[in-house]
């Protein structure tokens, strides 16, 4: 009782600037984000195993990037929810700068490198940041804070000047370009539109309305992303005709889930299928494959298992917090996680387009590793933040209410 | 209601989930096997290994053709294209500027440092390409043109694969209107080694091999198999007692032969025609299968004769190795070597037959006792001769001349009037001439029209009252119309009468003629495994003309048919054959009917045509006492060469064998040649008026043992001219042992 008891005095408005340390302690109480964490730190090394089964000599750095991740986690638990909130504008701000910067015909290639033609990079000389990255936390962050006390999302019109709030970063980020990112953000809006009691009807609406938008912009589709579309549709269905062209990495990956079957291959033989069967990005997009060709479909099962942990554990902070702007966070994290998971394994497993997106936790790549671990510290933060510190009436709606 | 919502999200979460979670079902247990297979197979990686050609022999086990190892040098196809300076001078360029400058460098600085190092490796392969020139002790030029010729090769390859590629590319994406563009992927030729040197010698292997150790990724030095003919160059030594006068000395004399049975055995090309990969294909485009007999790019095929038409005899197939790649276990399936061929012909008899037609021998020349006025003398002769076992209907040789190696030494105008590549014993058609002869008495016979002691009147000419068409060739002003008068069927094959075989012919009628032609082998190919695979499109070559159905229904129409009918009995108009034809119809004449399609493989046979028909005997012995008497008497057609005003001597000089034998002298269309010496053939130059020299005779101890057959190309009287040759052919028979005391057997 007594440790509660502290920890109320040390979040409570009388404690004006309490110890970071402390803060940890009361962090490191058990709740719910726990379990995000627990997830999220076996997923992590679930992918450190199948980076070093499919890229050799990269594991390394990628320990030295998990390292880093969970330390900026702690860090990121540290502040109250309180802090986020006040700092999403200014951070939007800066992110929306850096968005802008990559777009800038003459800045320097030192600062911005094209890769494939794309310009997602600045360049941070010790490694590399992906603006876009920070844009899906900021982004929770601004559409939270927008949202959390607002009833004007609860009528149609209401919503416009919250879609505003995602077409922007959206915007930007489809002119790097980078399609595959720029659709995560559509999932996590409507989440946490959901979750802030948006009426379904409105946003199934606003389903219907995107979707007649989208589909008149088809034709405007380059005809590469149009041709990976046919090919999808091709793949689902069966057909091998693309398989050698731009099918090439689905049907690898198909093949190569296929053939890990129930229980997958030893170590050795699995890193020679791998090898052999030439599976482009296999320790970065396509780490499910490894994961399937190594542990099998029962592999691939306890993968889907820790996410869902993490999704229940995220859902379960956002249910226990008070905060509006917690829950709000909560939610859109969780659901982001989880989109970015679904899509990057309903990749591999050839129902989706392949966009180059990571699997979360799992992949290899520094800076998404890192802003990943972020999401967990976040959730961590609002998991330990106090119940029962409410100031206005508690973020509870009905639908009887208009 | 807030956490009913969290509660929704999560559940769609889990929905989502489930439905990627049954697509991982589907691929890892429903489609797992297949899946898996195909992952495997990835593992492993497939090398063929060569195989070898079956070797040719002849009928006592003498190899005619092999085999041999022997080292190619080979080049990649980026090194004939020159591709490879490119390629070169990026990884140079990349490693003089270190990989993080490298990396670090715009597309236009990277070309910057690429120019840098291009000239210096461009040298490099200029002076790669020389010292191959050198140590290959090639003309100049000569390389450029073998990489020419690749590249030309393989480039059309190239095309023709893209475009079926295209074709289907496009009928594959017919119902969408934006499917992806076309790339075409370099073909395996492009990615390949190509030989350029076949069959160094050792020294020059090992040249290549220092090379090979310097600048691998440039040429390569192969163990490879090469074809031998052994007796590509023979001598054979000839006894010149027993040739005619002019021509005989006491002295034997050693005759140089080349390329002997060339046209019989064909040879092997390489690389390969695009007709050959798309007869039988290494791998399927469309299915992918490999076909271990299927042709690649370097392989050998057989080209004409033997080689060509047993190629799938003679081929085999490839061995291979299936390496896994992780653990680098092999697995082999040895290669299938070519089976050998064991032909009928007797390589002794076939190289004198050779010799016997050679220049140095002279019989093939023009020679004052043949009596052609309208030729030079001396002028070489084309012409061909067949020799068959009559009791077995083998083959033991089959000569034609020009041979193929004498081609390969002719200037060009020659090549166009001689014509070397025709093989005049097996597929050229010629008028046969009086030699159809005692088959239209043998069918007239059997039809009973005639019997052995039937006369038949000769009056000079067979139409009553029309003198001027269907005459005996005796009757004629400058004989002052001289007439057989009346003729037994014996003597009536002797003196060669026309008028005798007008009146069977005109007896018999068109159909029945064709029929019985067709009895004896005329109007179709009679030897196994000799039709020319690519040749289909001569439909005469080989087979020889006979009117068919349509043509007889049009002669009838027209009222021509009794004439087309007394002209075909004496071997004119609508009829042609080849010189293996004429030999096998006698050989069944021989047999008193029956037939036994001639053969050039040991055991191997075309199954006969139909029911044999056994002629009468005494006709059978009439036709042969004919044919004794034409070539024993001194009234027979075949008996004797005239030197001059009463200076005689005897065709034949074979004592104690027997010849029975037949003349002819059939219309020969004109004879296009270099008349004027200026070394270009003007339209309009040819020589009118000559003749095509037949004899076809039976030779043996008691009876008749092989027909010989032989034909000279323009030559003039078939006795005088052909039959010199003939009685050579049978005296190689005796040196032989095939006749005569020293007969073995075989």
């Amino acid at each position: 009782m007594s440790r509660v008891a502290t920890s109320w005095s040390a979040s409570g408005r009388r404690a004006s600037s309490p110890s970071v340390l402390r803060r940890l302690a009361a962090a490191l109480r058990p709740n719910p984000g726990w379990l995000c964490f627990a997830s999220a730190l076996a997923l992590s090394v679930l992918g450190v195993a199948a980076i070093d089964l499919s890229a050799p000599g990269m594991a390394t750095r990628h320990v030295v990037f998990l390292c880093l991740g969970v330390l900026v986690a702690l860090l990121a638990a540290a502040p109250r929810p309180d802090f986020y909130r006040r700092w999403a504008w200014p951070l939007a701000v800066l992110v929306l700068a850096m968005l802008v910067l990559l777009l800038i015909p003459f800045v320097p290639e030192a600062i911005v490198r094209p890769r494939n033609g794309a310009r997602r990079w600045i360049s941070l000389f010790v490694t590399d940041l992906q603006p876009s990255e920070l844009a899906k936390i900021v982004f929770m962050l601004v559409l939270a804070a927008s949202l959390r006390f607002r009833r004007t999302h609860r009528s149609f019109r209401g919503l416009l000047p919250t879609l505003l709030i995602a077409l922007v970063p959206m915007g930007l980020i489809l002119m790097e370009p980078d399609l595959g990112t720029a659709l995560l953000f559509l999932p996590t809006l409507m989440a946490m539109l959901i979750a802030a009691g948006a009426r379904y009807i409105d946003l199934f609406k606003i389903m219907l309305v995107g979707l007649v938008l989208a589909s008149a912009m088809l034709p405007m589709l380059r005809p590469h992303q149009r041709a990976r579309i046919m090919a999808l549709v091709a793949q689902v269905q069966g057909d091998a005709r693309y398989e050698n062209d731009i099918g090439y990495q689905g049907a690898r990956s198909m093949t190569l889930i296929g053939a890990g079957g129930m229980e997958g291959h030893e170590t050795n033989h699995a890193s020679m299928l791998l090898r052999y069967n030439h599976l482009p990005e296999r320790h970065n997009d396509m780490i499910f494959t490894v994961i399937c060709a190594r542990w099998g479909v029962w592999g691939a099962i306890a993968t889907w298992g820790a996410y869902l942990t993490l999704l229940l554990g995220g859902l379960l902070v956002a249910v226990r917090s008070t905060d509006p702007f917690g829950r709000l966070v909560a939610v859109g994290i969780s659901i982001m996680v989880m989109t970015q998971m679904l899509i990057n394994s309903g990749m591999c497993l050839g129902l989706f387009p392949i966009t180059g997106m990571t699997l979360p936790f799992v992949s290899y790549g520094g800076s998404s590793l890192v802003v990943n671990w972020i999401m967990i510290g976040l959730l961590l933060c609002i998991a330990r933040s106090p119940q029962r510190m409410v100031w206005r009436e508690p973020f509870q709606f009905s639908n009887a209410e208009h | 209601m807030f956490q009913g919502r969290v509660v929704v999200l999560g559940l769609c979460v889990v929905a989502v989930n489930l439905v990627l979670l049954l697509q991982l079902v589907r691929l890892a247990v429903v489609d797992g096997t297949h899946h898996a297979v195909l992952a495997e197979s990835r593992l492993h990686e497939q090398s063929w290994l060569p195989t070898w050609r079956g070797s040719i022999l002849d009928r006592s086990g003498r190899v005619l053709a092999r085999d041999e190892p022997a080292y190619d040098v080979a080049f990649s196809y980026d090194a004939i294209t020159g591709a490879w300076v490119r390629q070169r001078a990026v990884r140079e360029a990349r490693r003089v500027a270190g990989a993080a400058a490298w990396s670090a460098a715009s597309p236009q600085q990277r070309e910057q440092l690429i120019a840098r190092e291009r000239l210096a490796i461009q040298q490099e392969l200029e002076d790669f390409w020389s010292e191959v020139e050198s140590s290959a002790s090639l003309q100049p030029g000569d390389l450029d043109e073998r990489r020419n010729d690749v590249l030309a090769t393989v480039q059309h390859m190239a095309a023709v694969v893209w475009e079926q590629q295209r074709l289907r590319h496009e009928a594959r994406f017919s119902d969408e209107d934006h499917g992806p563009v076309f790339r075409p992927r370099p073909i395996a030729e492009q990615e390949a080694f190509h030989v350029l040197l076949p069959a160094v010698d050792d020294e020059t292997a090992i040249t290549f091999r220092a090379m090979e150790a310097r600048l691998p990724e440039l040429v390569q030095v192969r163990h490879a198999r090469h074809r031998v003919n052994p007796y590509e160059q023979d001598q054979i030594e000839l006894d010149r007692s027993t040739l005619p006068r002019g021509l005989r000395s006491a002295t034997s004399s050693s005759v140089p032969l080349e390329g002997v049975a060339g046209h019989l055995l064909g040879d092997v090309r390489r690389p390969v025609w695009e007709e050959d990969v798309a007869r039988r294909p290494f791998r399927d485009v469309r299915t992918g299968v490999v076909d271990r007999g299927g042709y690649l790019l370097d392989d050998e095929v057989g080209s004409g004769g033997l080689e060509q038409g047993w190629e799938n005899h003679l081929r085999g197939s490839r061995g291979s190795v299936r390496t896994r790649r992780d653990t680098g276990e092999e697995t082999r399936v040895a290669h299938e070597p070519g089976r050998d061929l064991q032909t009928t012909i007797d390589i002794d008899l076939q190289g004198r037959v050779e010799a016997v037609l050679s220049d140095a021998v002279g019989l093939l020349n023009v020679q004052p006792w043949h009596g052609t006025t309208r030729l030079d003398q001396g002028r070489p002769l084309n012409g061909a001769v067949v020799v068959l076992e009559i009791e077995s209907g083998e083959v033991l040789a089959s000569a034609s001349v020009p041979s193929r190696s004498a081609g390969m030494d002719m200037t060009a105008i020659e090549r166009e009037v001689r014509q070397p590549w025709a093989d005049r014993a097996l597929d050229a058609v010629y008028p046969p001439g009086s030699i159809i002869k005692p088959l239209v008495l043998a069918a007239a016979s059997a039809e009973g029209e005639c019997g052995a002691g039937t006369t038949i009147q000769c009056n000079g000419h067979h139409f009553p009252g029309q003198p001027g068409i269907a005459r005996c060739w005796i009757y004629r002003p400058r004989n002052n119309n001289a007439v057989h008068g009346p003729l037994q069927p014996a003597e009536a094959l002797a003196r060669s009468c026309n008028c005798y075989f007008y009146e069977l012919g005109d007896r018999l009628g068109l159909e029945r003629i064709v029929d019985w032609f067709e009895y004896f082998g005329l109007g179709r190919r009679l030897e196994p495994g000799l039709a020319p695979l690519g040749a289909e499109a001569d439909g005469v070559s080989g087979r020889g003309h006979l009117p068919d159905a349509q043509q007889r229904a049009a002669l009838e129409r027209r009222g021509e048919d009794r004439f087309e009918s007394v002209m075909l009995s004496i071997g004119q108009g609508g009829v042609s054959w080849t010189v293996l034809q004429a030999a096998n119809a006698y050989a069944i004449l021989a047999r008193g009917g029956r037939r036994l399609p001639p053969t050039f493989i040991r055991g191997m046979r075309a199954s006969p045509p139909g029911p044999d028909v056994l002629f009468d005997g005494d006709i059978v012995d009439a036709i042969l006492e004919g044919l004794a008497d034409a070539v024993t008497e001194s009234w027979g057609t075949g008996s004797r060469l005239k030197y001059g005003p009463g200076d005689y001597e005897p065709i034949f000089n074979v004592d104690p064998i027997r010849v029975w034998g037949k003349t002819g002298t059939a219309q020969a269309p004109p004879l296009v040649t270099d008349v004027d010496g200026d070394g270009t053939l003007a339209s309009g130059e040819r020589i009118d008026g000559l003749h095509h020299a037949w004899f076809v005779g039976l030779a043996g101890e008691v009876t008749p043992q092989y027909a010989v057959a032989v034909f000279v190309e323009h030559g003039g009287s078939g006795g005088r001219v052909a039959g010199p040759i003939a009685n050579q052919v049978i005296h190689a028979l005796r040196t032989t042992g095939h006749l005569g005391p020293q007969k073995v057997a075989r």
